[in-house]
C-alpha cells in the first residue's frame, strides 16, 4: 500500500503559475523523451541507411554486380538493428544515445537495470507498434511518475539521471 | 814468569818523577776539561732561558702590533665602504633626476617631432620594403615551424579538447534545460486544458505519491 505523506511548499515548484511537484521532475517528461527518440530516429535513420547501401555499392565498384545475398543480408540488418540498437542499451545502461544526450535512463519500476527480456519486448512493441507507442506517450502528462502506457505495461520508469 | 815482569816495570815507571808529572798534566788537563764543559753547558742554559725569554716577548709585541693594524685596516675599509657607498648614492641620484630630466625633455621635446618626421618615411618607405623582404622567408621558414610547434605541442592540444568538450557540454546543458523546462510546460498546459493533475500537485493542498520520489 502506498504510504502518503503531506505535500510542503518546498516539494513545488511554480511553473506559469502552477505548481508541479518536484518529485514529478526526476522523471523525463514528455518533451524530453521525444527528443531523445527524436535523436535516436535520426542515428538509427543514417546507420541503417549506410548499413543497407554502402556494403552494395561498394561491393558493385570493387568487385562487380553485387549478389543477392548481401542486399538481403544488409536489409535484414538494417532492419534488425533498431531492435538490436534499444535492446541493448536499454538493458546495458538504459540510455540510448538519445537519452544519454537529454539526461534520462530508462529503469526498472523499482529502479533496477532493465532485464534483457523486459527490453527486447518494450523494443519490438514499440518498433512493430510505434503509432501506438507514440500516443502511449501521452500517458506521461498525467502520470505521478510521469509513466508510458508501455512503461506501464512493461514496468518501467524513465528517469533524469542528470540534473 | 815472563808475564809478571813488564807489570813491575810500569808501576815503577808511574811512581817515577816524571811518571807523577804526566799524570798531574793528564789529571790537570781532564780537571780543565771538565769546568770548561760546565761552563759551556750553565753559559748554554742561561743563553736558551734569555733566547726564549726575548721570542717571547717579541711574539707579544708582534700580536699586538697585528691587531693593532688589523683594527686600522677594519676601520679603513669601513670607511672606505661607507665614503663609496655615499657617493655612489649620490652620484646615482644625480644621474636618476639627470636622466629622468633628459628624458622628460626628449619626451615633450624630441621624441614627438622624431616620430611625426619618421612615421611617413616610415609607412610609405622603409616597411614596406622590410615586408616584402621578410615575408617570403617568413613564409617559408618560420610559419611551418610555427604551425609544426602548435600542432605538436601537447598543451595546444589540451586545450582545443577542452574548448570542444566544454562547447559540447554547454550545448548539451543547453539541450537538457530546454527538455526539462518544456516537460513542466506542456505538463501544466495538459493539466490546465484537463484541470485534472493540478489538483493532485497544485498548493499542496493533495497528497503525494510517495512512490513517486
Amino acid at each position: 500500500m502506498p504510504v502518503r505523506a503531506p505535500m510542503t511548499p518546498e516539494a513545488l515548484k511554480a511553473v506559469d503559475g502552477w505548481t508541479i511537484p518536484v518529485s514529478e521532475s526526476s522523471y523525463a517528461g514528455l518533451a524530453s523523451r521525444v527528443t531523445a527518440l527524436a535523436i535516436d530516429a535520426a542515428i538509427l535513420t543514417i546507420t541503417a541507411l549506410t548499413i543497407s547501401i554502402l556494403p552494395v555499392v561498394a561491393w558493385r565498384e570493387v568487385i562487380g554486380t553485387s549478389p543477392g545475398w548481401l542486399k538481403a543480408l544488409c536489409g535484414i540488418l538494417a532492419a534488425v538493428l533498431p531492435w538490436l540498437y534499444f535492446t541493448f542499451s536499454w538493458h546495458w545502461s538504459g540510455q540510448t544515445a538519445g537519452n544519454l544526450l537529454i539526461g534520462i535512463a530508462v529503469q526498472r519500476d523499482s529502479g533496477g537495470r532493465v532485464s534483457i527480456v523486459q527490453a527486447g519486448l518494450r523494443a519490438a512493441i514499440g518498433l512493430a507498434f510505434a503509432p501506438v507507442w507514440l500516443a502511449g506517450l501521452l500517458g506521461i502528462l498525467w502520470s505521478k511518475r510521469r509513466r508510458a502506457w508501455h512503461d506501464v505495461v512493461f514496468r518501467t520508469t524513465v528517469r533524469r539521471v542528470v540534473r | 814468569m815472563t808475564t809478571a815482569e813488564p807489570e813491575v816495570n810500569v808501576t815503577e815507571e808511574a811512581t817515577s818523577p816524571r811518571g807523577r808529572l804526566a799524570n798531574v798534566a793528564v789529571g790537570t788537563a781532564l780537571i780543565a776539561t771538565d769546568q770548561i764543559r760546565d761552563g759551556v753547558r750553565s753559559v748554554r742554559v742561561k743563553a736558551v732561558s734569555v733566547a726564549t725569554e726575548f721570542v717571547g716577548k717579541a711574539r707579544g709585541r708582534t700580536d699586538q702590533t697585528a691587531t693593532k693594524v688589523r683594527t686600522a685596516v677594519g676601520e679603513a675599509d669601513q670607511r672606505g665602504r661607507d665614503s663609496i657607498e655615499t657617493r655612489r648614492r649620490g652620484v646615482t641620484g644625480l644621474m636618476d633626476s639627470a636622466v629622468g630630466g633628459m628624458v622628460g625633455w626628449a619626451q615633450v621635446n624630441v621624441m614627438p617631432r622624431l616620430v611625426d618626421g619618421l612615421v611617413p618615411h616610415l609607412i610609405s618607405d622603409v616597411v614596406p620594403r622590410l615586408i616584402d623582404g621578410a615575408l617570403p622567408e617568413i613564409q617559408a621558414r618560420v610559419v611551418p615551424v610555427l604551425i609544426d610547434d602548435l600542432t605538436s605541442d601537447p598543451r595546444v592540444r589540451e586545450l582545443i579538447l577542452a574548448q570542444s568538450r566544454g562547447v559540447l557540454g554547454q550545448v548539451t546543458e543547453q539541450v537538457r534545460t530546454g527538455a526539462t523546462r518544456a516537460d513542466d510546460r506542456l505538463e501544466v498546459a495538459a493539466r490546465r486544458m484537463f484541470g485534472r493533475a493540478d489538483k493532485e500537485s497544485n498548493a499542496g493542498k493533495s497528497a503525494h505519491d510517495s512512490r513517486g520520489a
